[in-house]
């Protein structure tokens, strides 16, 4: 009977492990198409530990960007630690269009839980050498710290992009 | 006899009297021999509600010019345009300056056929982005009929007439000639950013060329002129944004623009078409197709087999050719020899939505199935580059084709 008991416990969070962690190519598929956009429903029936297969295409210097920039775009609907800590690192870190990807992800995935989180990446991104990640980054500034876009606007040497920040 | 003595008073202002009723009696005589001689032997001005010069493309047989609408009773503008016997297609065209949505009421045919409508056979209601319907065809500041959109449509030689919502102006590009059994396309390639540069296109250049080759179309690929300013180097995937529409606008008339863009700056696509079929000879923020660069990379290197079926794709786009299945596999194109990859028998992992390695066989193959692909199919080769029968005939027949 304690056999069949332990045998029963395995088979159940076997089970379990199955349903939360989708298949990588289930995942991969969500993420195919010419042209994109984020389906919250089909993710979100993957389970809650999709965000892991995300972070691991999202992470592939091997895979072809698309998939990449999109996977980084679906994390924000699974906003964990894990979630919070490879985007923050990816906006810092990686190459222009996925710092701004990471950035957009954190943002739209935990500016509601830990804004302050945000706002200091958004900060730090203020002065990105990429235009595209200083623009995104000083419009979520403007919604939460006016007096800094204000000092981000008079140091922004683009007027394109001190005209772009501000639409 | 009082109006005797008053015009025998002013024996000059009767003279100008009798030669202005002289001259609008020929002139309605004429209107009326016009009318019995048929449309065969008079010019597209002679004939046309004409507002503005016409325009001949360079290198085509299409002329462009804006059509002159008069509001009816019913509050909406009207006007009509003439397609001679040797009409080979036409692409009739809306503005709204103001970018709100627009479209037309109605478009008759020289037989009074609604081809808007959806109660005729065949029509284009919910298929032509120039239509009432909601389809979900973008329609913001601009929207346009083609035809043919299939060879279903033939722009019949006579007077056509539409409806239309308040605009600011109708367009027409009409092509004459001769029925084309070969089509020449010039492609004008442009390309924005740093981090590539045009001789890291050239190979895509070259896979779209032969995707079109393949086909029974040849393309005459202009030098790629690159876009140093900066703000150009990312930019949104919506057309009527404004440096987006700045970039595209840029564009030239005689062929079809494409924008290889660094990166979007909002949208997570391979690449997007200005509509179904986007403008065509007229230089504005309609004329082109953008792709990114960015999303075809491995690291720093371009994937060009994608790059070059994206370009091809989004081109099949612009000049009116839809996805033969969309993702759900529900909707499908309006050609009749396409292959259509149905949800209910071809959606084997139940996922609702059909991968081309689901749909092979099923028009996976095509260059407009909605979605590449896989990479791991890729990888063992997989290319789409096939173009059925009847969208050949809407590339051969398109208004900026020779």
């Amino acid at each position: 009977m304690k056999y069949l008991f332990i045998i029963c416990i395995l088979f159940w969070n076997l089970t379990g492990i199955t349903v939360a962690a989708p298949d990588k190519t289930q995942v991969m598929e969500l993420l195919e198409g010419r042209h994109w956009k984020l389906d919250v429903e089909s993710f979100q029936l993957l389970g809650d530990d999709t965000d892991k297969v995300l972070i691991e295409i999202g992470g592939d210097t091997s895979l072809i960007n698309y998939l990449r920039f999109r996977a980084l775009h679906a994390l924000s609907l699974f906003p964990t630690e894990n979630t919070a800590s490879f985007l923050e690192l990816y906006a810092e870190k990686s190459f222009a269009p996925l710092a701004r990807r990471g950035f957009e992800a954190l943002k739209n995935g935990f500016y509601k839980t830990q804004p302050q989180r945000v706002k200091r990446l958004a900060a730090r991104l203020l002065k990105h050498p990429n235009a595209q990640v200083r623009i995104s980054a000083a419009r979520f500034m403007r919604s939460v710290d006016a007096p800094r876009f204000k000092r981000f606007l008079k140091s922004e040497s683009d007027s394109w992009v001190r005209k772009e920040a501000q639409k | 006899m009082f109006n005797q003595k008053r015009n025998l008073k002013y024996p000059s202002l009767f003279l100008i009297c009798f030669f202005i009723s002289t001259a609008l009696f020929l002139n309605s005589c004429g209107r009326f021999s016009l009318k019995d001689e048929g449309v065969e032997n008079k010019s597209i001005e002679e004939l046309s509600g004409v507002s503005s010069a016409r325009t001949n493309i360079d290198g085509l047989n299409t002329v462009i010019y804006e059509i002159t609408q008069t509001v009816g009773s019913d509050g909406l503008l009207a006007g009509f345009f003439v397609v001679p016997s040797n009409g080979i297609s036409f692409l009739l065209s809306i503005f709204k300056d103001d970018n709100v949505p627009i479209w037309f009421d109605s478009l008759n045919d020289p037989d009074g056929i609604d081809i808007l409508s959806p109660s005729s056979t065949p029509n284009l209601y919910n298929d032509a982005t120039g239509s009432v319907g909601e389809k979900g065809l973008s329609k913001a500041g601009y929207s346009n009929v083609l035809l043919p959109q299939s060879p279903s449509f033939s722009p019949k030689a006579g007077t056509w007439t539409f409806k239309a919502y308040t605009n600011d102006r109708v367009s027409i590009a009409l092509r004459t000639g001769s029925t084309p059994s070969a089509a020449t396309i010039t492609i004008q390639p442009y390309i924005t950013g740093t981090t590539w540069s045009a001789g890291d296109i050239s190979a895509a250049l070259s896979v779209m060329s032969s995707i079109y080759s393949e086909n029974g179309i040849t393309l005459t690929i202009n030098d790629t002129i690159t876009i140093s300013d900066t703000q150009y180097a990312e930019v949104s995937g919506t057309f009527i944004n404004s440096t987006t529409s700045a970039l595209v606008s840029q564009g030239v008339t005689e062929g079809v623009n494409l924008f290889f863009i660094e990166d979007y700056s909002d949208s997570e696509s391979l690449g997007n078409a200005a509509g179904i079929p986007g403008s065509m000879g007229i230089a504005n923020s309609w004329n082109g197709v953008l792709n990114s660069l960015s999303a075809h990379a491995i690291g720093p290197t371009l994937d060009s087999q994608l790059l070059g079926e994206t370009a091809a794709h989004e081109m099949g786009h612009q000049l009116g050719l839809f996805h033969t299945t969309e993702s759900g596999g529900t909707v499908f194109d309006i050609l009749t020899d396409t292959a259509e990859c149905l949800n209910s028998t071809k959606d084997f992992d139940r996922n609702g939505k059909m991968s081309a390695e689901e749909c092979e066989g099923y028009g996976g193959e095509n260059l407009m199935f909605w979605t590449p692909w896989n990479t791991s199919s890729r990888s063992a080769g997989k290319k789409q580059e096939t173009l059925s029968s009847h969208q050949q005939h809407v590339l051969k027949y398109s208004p900026i084709a020779k």
